[in-house]
């Protein structure tokens, strides 16, 4: 009770001067407030922005809206959460560089994305890179909790602007903010925006530049002062450590909260004991440690939105709210979720297929020319057969990545993922995991790497490590070059449903059948090696938004840049490897014979055919023969080639999809004298690569992610042993149980 | 043909060096130690 | 406003001991104040950064195995395990 008066007498304590004399930066004569040495330098050194704020507050939509395509993804040095760089160019023509930080709720819940965000805004990056402006986007809409993450970095010492984004939202929502107002009460420059819209970049970039100029804000809450006396030989402990009187504030609130030390400050002498005794003397005064930062700090984010924010209208049942009842909805939830996958699979299979056509006329039309240009011998082989036909066939898969990518992310700019984690919530629980586990599960869907990353948003470490070893059994997007090809082969488009054909319901089959193994996997992961209490699920479900088809595209072409980056590297040079493994040693072969004879003879005698005839007893029992079992074992780097090596052995990649599905129905095995490829075969090869986890990416990802070292190494060794073997044994199965049903013809 | 040979061992060999070294890469990034979050933080 | 802050203080103080139960207790369309948070440290802690802790008002939307709450303004989803360590105490909206 008597906390509760202390509180209220902060409030009405005279307010702190802010330490701008910035009114609002949308002001227009706010020129004059930049301080000369920036404007002396203006070109000499780029302002380097770090971005942060809560998920769903427009974060990369805001990003994305700076700096447009001139993005840089990578990983932040030692851990491998996605990093990503951008940058424009400032209102004096200098360069600023943008770096956009996990999204995080707060500075003090301690899971690696939130750490990793801390260390950047600290300086301790490993990279060294530290922001001249911490850029906080808040959403406007929910400003309570926003800004808590904001006076946490506000604290932290250094320059901040705020950006009060999806400010339409909050206006529509009837929400009145009086900017001035609350830039008075924090001290900094705070610009209002609409990111989708591109609406107030201009006056932010403005800013940013102004408020790297400006002293660091020093404005703090006060808290009460028996707190206060029981902080501060905890708060003396880190000023001695170098932090500033404000941030060693924020800190020891922090630490207080989390209740452990990390690794960063273990050198600090006498800090965990200093922690000790400030909670010691917390409790003796009445106060839960625990509790203090969130109690002192809502109650004073209560008093500045009392002051700044009014309310036209009381809050209700929003569309939100009305769409959740249908999409949440016990019976119509998990069936609306059902037929989303469903179109998005089928859009998958069907959509790409104009572009898809077009793609390869070009490569073909490419191919044939530079035959023709150059003279028959080696040369002409390896660039047609080998660099276009092993590139091309994989290009063609360009427009199913990009069709996929934008449906994952229009599934995540919505806000429906997050209601489907909440769907899925029930079912993984009863695997072990809980909702949230569903989100890298669902990210593997269009690559296992970014999917294992996403696990950084787990907290349990068990419960990462179980997600991560069956993130790569969701059919990424390198397996639908394969699963294209073989169902274009073998199965046939006809129609079931209206809408759905056997070759979509197929497809929609593999995807099932990887989704349903990862879950009884990792239900085994987590009551073997990894038993763990199942952690309850905390899931923000954030309104419903029509998202920004800018940032989509933004987020589809820098997917397709890095494929493309794949294609033109990796993939180029393991093809013109295969090539030359599959064109030397050279066979002296009869020119008589027919050109498919010869080409056969040669691949037999070729360093690749030696290799598919050594492993071929080891794919004997799926059926394969042993131009199955090279295309398998050149795979093994990168699913994708699979598709390129049968291009190269049957050397038809350069003519078209066509010509490759045509050849495989009519291959013959060369000991059998039966069709090389059943439908059967065909199945059983997808079965195969449903399961096995063949991309040397994915492993390293995993060794990292795993714990590095020796046991990221393990986990990795295990996550590869397990996957093959259960591709092996799916695929016999499907073979031997196939063939004893009467499906063999 | 001679020329044609070389050139085509040249772009293999180039080949066959990058695909090593983006392999040595890989593995060597997964071996480092990581830096930047505790023991306790969570990540494994 | 200084009166206002103390008096909910006080009266939530005073009536806690008569009528909290636990939030999984609650059934759709209540409102209820937050009594009291028993987790581990980890989840309390996040609860908190959410906007979700002791003294926040909070509106249950949806009351099923997991529970769809109103905190601040925005959508909370929490797991049973959660909620049923969670004390709360109703608000009464019947005037």
């Amino acid at each position: 009770m008597w906390r509760g008066a202390l509180y209220a007498a902060t409030a009405s304590r005279p307010r702190q001067n802010p330490v701008s004399t910035l009114h609002s930066p949308l002001a227009p004569d706010d020129s004059a407030t930049v301080p000369r040495h920036t404007k002396g330098e203006a070109n000499s050194e780029a302002l380097r922005v770090a971005i942060i704020g809560n998920p769903n507050t427009g974060k990369t939509t805001l990003f994305n809206a700076l700096t447009g395509l001139r993005q840089r993804v990578g990983n932040f040095a030692g851990v491998t959460v996605e990093r990503v760089e951008g940058g424009f160019k400032g209102p004096q023509g200098r360069r600023v560089t943008v770096l956009d930080l996990p999204g995080s709720y707060s500075l003090s819940a301690g899971s690696p994305d939130e750490q990793v965000a801390l260390d950047v805004l600290m300086g301790r990056d490993a990279d060294r890179w530290r922001p001249d402006v911490v850029l906080v986007v808040a959403d406007a809409s929910h400003l309570e909790r926003n800004l808590f993450l904001a006076s946490q970095v506000i604290e932290l010492g250094v320059p901040v602007v705020i950006a009060l984004n999806q400010f339409d939202v909050a206006e529509a929502e009837g929400l009145r903010i009086d900017v001035p107002e609350l830039i008075h009460e924090l001290g900094v420059p705070i610009v209002p925006t609409v990111a989708k819209r591109g609406e107030g970049l201009e006056p932010l970039k403005k800013a940013l530049s102004i408020a790297a100029g400006l002293p660091a804000p020093t404005r703090q809450f006060s808290i009460p002062a028996p707190a206060q006396n029981a902080l501060a030989p905890l708060e003396a402990c880190l000023v001695a450590d170098g932090l500033s009187a404000t941030a060693a504030r924020m800190e020891a609130l922090r630490l207080l909260g989390m209740q452990r030390v990390g690794s960063h400050l273990e050198r600090v002498p006498g800090l965990a004991q200093a922690i000790k005794a400030a909670s010691d003397d917390l409790r003796s005064a009445g106060f839960v440690p625990t509790r203090l930062e969130s109690e002192v700090r809502y109650a004073w984010i209560a008093q500045v939105i009392e002051r700044t924010v009014t309310r036209a209208r009381p809050a209700g049942y929003n569309v939100s709210d009305r769409i959740d009842r249908f999409a949440l909805h016990r019976v119509w939830g998990p069936l609306i979720f059902l037929a989303l996958m469903m179109v998005v699979f089928q859009a998958v299979f069907s959509w790409a297929t104009p572009l898809m056509d077009g793609i390869e006329a070009i490569i073909a039309a490419a191919g044939a020319a530079v035959g023709t240009a150059l003279p028959e011998g080696d040369l002409r082989s390896l660039i047609v057969d080998g660099v276009f036909a092993g590139v091309g066939s994989v290009l063609v898969f360009l427009p199913q990545i990009a069709i996929l990518f934008a449906f994952i992310g229009l599934l995540e700019h919505s806000g429906y993922m997050a209601r489907a984690a909440f769907l899925m919530d029930r079912i993984m629980r009863r695997v072990g995991l809980h909702g949230k586990s569903f989100i890298p599960m669902l990210s593997g869907y269009a690559c296992a790497v970014p999917g294992i990353m996403a696990t950084r948003t787990i907290e349990d470490p068990k419960d990462r490590l179980a997600t991560i070893m069956v993130v790569p059994l969701m059919s990424c997007s390198a397996r639908l070059p394969v699963y294209t090809l073989l169902i274009g082969a073998f199965v046939p488009a006809t129609s079931i449903v209206p809408g759905l054909t056997l070759q979509g319901a197929t497809m929609l089959i593999m995807y099932l059948l990887g989704t349903v193994v990862a879950l009884a996997v990792a239900a085994i992961f987590k009551r073997t090696l990894l038993k763990g209490p199942v952690r309850p699920m905390i899931l923000e479900l954030p309104p419903y938004r029509v998202p920004s088809l800018k940032s989509l595209g933004v987020s589809v072409v820098q997917r397709c840049q890095l494929f493309l980056q794949r294609a033109g590297t990796v993939i180029l040079a393991l093809s013109i490897v295969l090539w030359a493994m599959a064109t030397y040693p050279k066979a002296a072969v009869d020119a008589s014979l027919p050109v498919e004879v010869q080409q056969e003879q040669q691949l037999g005698h070729s360093v690749l055919g030696r290799i598919g005839h050594g492993i071929e007893p080891l794919v004997r029992p799926l059926g394969y023969d042993w131009k199955i079992g090279v295309s398998i074992a050149a795979s093994f780097a990168a699913r994708e080639v699979f598709v390129s090596t049968m291009g190269t052995i049957y050397g038809v990649g350069t003519d078209s999809e066509q010509a490759l599905t045509e050849r495989l129905q009519s291959e013959r095995n060369a000991v059998t004298g039966e069709r090389a490829y059943t439908p059967l075969i065909a199945v059983g090869l997808m079965v195969f690569y449903v399961f096995a986890l063949m991309c040397i990416s994915t492993i390293a990802v995993t060794v990292r992610e795993a714990g590095g070292g020796r046991i990221g190494w393990q986990w990795a060794g295990l996550q590869f042993a397990y996957m093959l073997a259960l591709a092996w044994g799916s695929a016999w199965l499907v073979y031997v149980g196939g063939t004893a049903l009467g499906f063999g013809g | 043909m001679d020329t044609q040979l070389i050139v085509v061992a040249l772009i293999v060999a180039g080949a066959l060096f990058f695909v090593g070294r983006r392999a040595w890469r890989s593995m060597a990034a997964a071996r480092k130690p990581k830096s930047g979050c505790g023991s306790d933080c969570g990540c494994g | 406003m200084a009166s206002i802050q103390l008096s909910t203080l006080q009266s939530q103080h005073t009536s806690a001991a008569r009528t909290t139960c636990a939030l999984n207790a609650c059934v759709a369309g209540t409102r209820v104040t937050v009594v009291d948070i028993e987790c581990s440290g980890d989840e309390a802690c996040r609860l908190r950064a959410l906007g979700f802790c002791e003294g926040t008002s909070v509106n249950v939307i949806d009351a099923r195995d997991a529970m769809l709450l109103e905190v601040r303004g925005t959508r909370l989803a929490l797991g049973s395990a959660l909620t049923a360590g969670i004390t709360v105490q109703p608000v009464n909206t019947r005037e």
